[in-house]
């Protein structure tokens, strides 16, 4: 079975991204690009498959190599990259149909993509190149397995866990999943000299037979408000964490603190927690 | 098969299970008659395969002026491929002005794929909704992962994914019986994808940083037995139980509750430190909890520095009275 992974970089918050509201455009003024959650998970689901192949692929420019290193150290057998160098950015749609282009070519059985956790076209990828390729889907996956010509897959959906069962080819997301193996030394030695294949674009246009779906029509654009209420400790994450380290743990004011265990003071704590777990 | 048309609506796809409308779906029936009322238009529900008269009813309360059932064999979960099918044609021949869709696992499921199949713009994750005075539906959603938010132009028979919770339930309002309108779609496609089970999602099936409530044990434990009172108040609570570095490293608990910094870090609504100092390294994976209760016999334990609740007592005795308390308000029934 060949398996490819669709993965993709995204912005962490401490990037710079400069809204200009005249041109309802957005530039990013410093980037700063981690890997993507979700599609960590996807990678480690197919890593733990024991597939004759897993390709990881990004539709992306140079920025993206590094992050496809990893994939590599962590046992991804080979790495490809598509991109248009005339490009600034590409719509979910297009991703899409590249990321449909990419799996035809490489004549897969499966491609998993991420899912959720802020990246920009993940959540929609996988179910528009399942569309444009007219094969089965099984999104919002926690667990996948080789079933001879099928894929297992457990799901979560609405409060349920869904065992099912799809015949490949099939497009998957992975909503949840394990961390990735730790990259093994043999593994990073050939993930740091390993040749990135660099595929045009151009010739993974496929003929979907479907309408092509057109890009927002952006008419403003704004950097959004904070929008939190309750008061927050401003210091950096790694200042709180040094002092939560030095001060022995917990040192950090400290609320109601009552004595014994008779009912009473069981039920003052029952009614602090009733309306926390009432939210939920 | 004829679908009869009809003027312009904004519509609101239902998802149910078991018979009953998804809560997600019910929010967005009263933000599809805002947006219809702004507009002059109708609200129109769409609900695939067969729910019962009290679902319509509580779909015509909360605001579709009609009901469309969408009727076929083939729309039998797992149906991705006949409901995509089905949603395309309808919209083929309806051409509705909007159609708003719960970004639930079921939205995230089929709104993406209905758009590569019809070509209609698609705007996931949306955030508002305004309809200018010359009619224009305009949609806020974030982009560029969430650094800039964006309006953009909802074209006629865009989808629009909006996720649970975004807009508030509405007052059920409306006390008309429903308009129901059964169509019979044959010709779909068969689902390739078969259900082999399917059971109720338990707090066991959660894993420790998904849980909404942490109960978690250390060395006051005292041992197995102790995490067997922990657990009968997880079991009250609808918790997973957590542990410290010294309880896993005892081998009372399996390696895969320890929290900390070697291991998980949670955050979840409500977190039982019991019999747990509040060393470092257990406090850095736990910190972030909305409400941490401490129980502790030692006054001094740091822990007590990071609770919002404390209780100095045996855990031994404290535990078992708390999980009777919790059995008494919450009526022994997870919450």
């Amino acid at each position: 079975m060949k398996v490819v992974v669709c993965v993709d970089q995204i912005l962490s918050p401490e990037s710079v991204v400069h809204a200009d509201r005249a041109a309802a455009s957005a530039t990013v003024l410093r980037g700063i690009y981690t890997s993507n959650p979700t599609d960590d998970w996807a990678v480690a689901e197919a890593l733990r498959l024991g597939v004759e192949t897993v390709t990881v692929f990004a539709i992306g420019p140079e920025r993206v190599e590094p992050l496809l290193r990893d994939y590599l150290a962590a046992g991804a057998d080979d790495a490809v990259r598509v991109w248009d160098p005339t490009w600034d950015d590409v719509g979910a749609a297009e991703r899409a149909r590249l990321a449909a282009g990419v799996m035809e070519r490489m004549a897969a059985d499966l491609l998993i993509c991420g899912s959720r956790l802020g990246a920009r076209h993940a959540r929609v990828l996988g179910p528009m190149a399942a569309e444009f390729l007219d094969v089965s889907q099984v999104t919002s996956t926690v667990r996948i397995a080789a079933d001879g010509d099928c894929l297992l897959a457990q799901r979560r959906v609405d409060g349920f866990v869904e065992t099912v069962r799809c015949p490949l080819p099939a497009v998957v997301t992975v909503d949840r999943g394990r961390p990735l193996p730790y990259p093994r030394l043999p593994n990073r030695i050939r993930a740091r000299t390993a040749t990135i294949a660099e595929w045009d674009p151009a010739e993974m246009a496929i003929d979907t037979g479907r309408p092509p779906v057109p890009p927002p029509e952006v008419v403003a654009i704004s950097t959004p408000k904070p929008q939190r209420k309750t008061a927050v400790d401003p210091r950096p994450a790694l200042e709180r964490t040094f002092d939560l380290l030095l001060g022995g743990g917990g040192s950090s004011g400290g609320g109601d603190v009552l004595d014994g265990a008779d009912p009473e003071t069981a039920d003052l704590v029952v009614a602090r927690c009733l309306p926390v777990l009432s939210k939920r | 098969v004829s679908i009869p048309t009809s003027p312009p609506t904004v519509w609101t796809l239902i998802w149910h299970r078991a018979g009953r409308v998804t809560d997600a779906s019910l929010e967005l029936l009263g933000e599809a008659r805002r947006v219809a009322g702004l507009l002059g238009i109708e609200t129109e529900a769409v609900v695939l395969g067969d729910v019962d008269d009290a679902a319509l009813v509580d779909v015509a309360e909360h605001g579709a002026d009609r009901v469309l059932i969408v009727a076929s064999p083939q729309l039998v979960r797992p149906a991705t491929k006949p409901a995509t099918a089905a949603l395309a044609q309808l919209i083929e021949r309806r051409a509705p002005r909007l159609v708003l869709i719960p970004e639930t696992a079921d939205g995230r499921d089929i709104g993406p794929r209905l758009a590569a199949r019809t070509g209609h713009g698609l705007v996931a994750d949306c955030a508002f909704l305004r309809v200018d005075p010359d009619g224009a539906v305009i949609a806020t959603r974030p982009a560029w992962d969430g650094m800039v938010s964006q309006r953009v132009r909802v074209g006629t028979s865009s989808l629009v994914m909006i996720a649970p919770g975004v807009f508030p339930p509405r007052p059920r309002g409306n006390a008309k019986p429903p308009v129901v309108e059964r169509i019979v779609l044959d010709g779909l496609p068969k689902s390739d994808t078969e259900l082999l089970a399917a059971k109720r999602l338990e707090p066991d099936d959660l894993e420790l940083d998904e849980a909404g409530t942490v109960v978690a044990g250390g060395l006051g434990m005292g041992g197995e037995a102790g995490f067997r009172s922990l657990e009968k108040l997880a079991a009250v609570l609808g918790a997973k139980v957590g542990a410290s570095r010294r309880a896993t490293d005892l081998g009372w608990v399996d390696r895969s509750a320890l929290v900390g910094q070697t291991g998980t870090t949670v955050r979840p609504s409500l977190y039982f430190a019991c019999g747990i100092s509040g060393a470092s390294q257990h406090v850095l994976g736990m910190h972030e909890s909305q409400v941490v209760v401490a129980i502790n016999s030692d006054p001094n334990a740091p822990i007590f520095g990071i609770a919002d609740v404390g209780i100095v007592g045996d855990v031994a005795e404290v535990v078992p009275a708390l999980t009777d308390a919790f059995e008494r308000a919450l009526g022994g029934v997870e919450s």
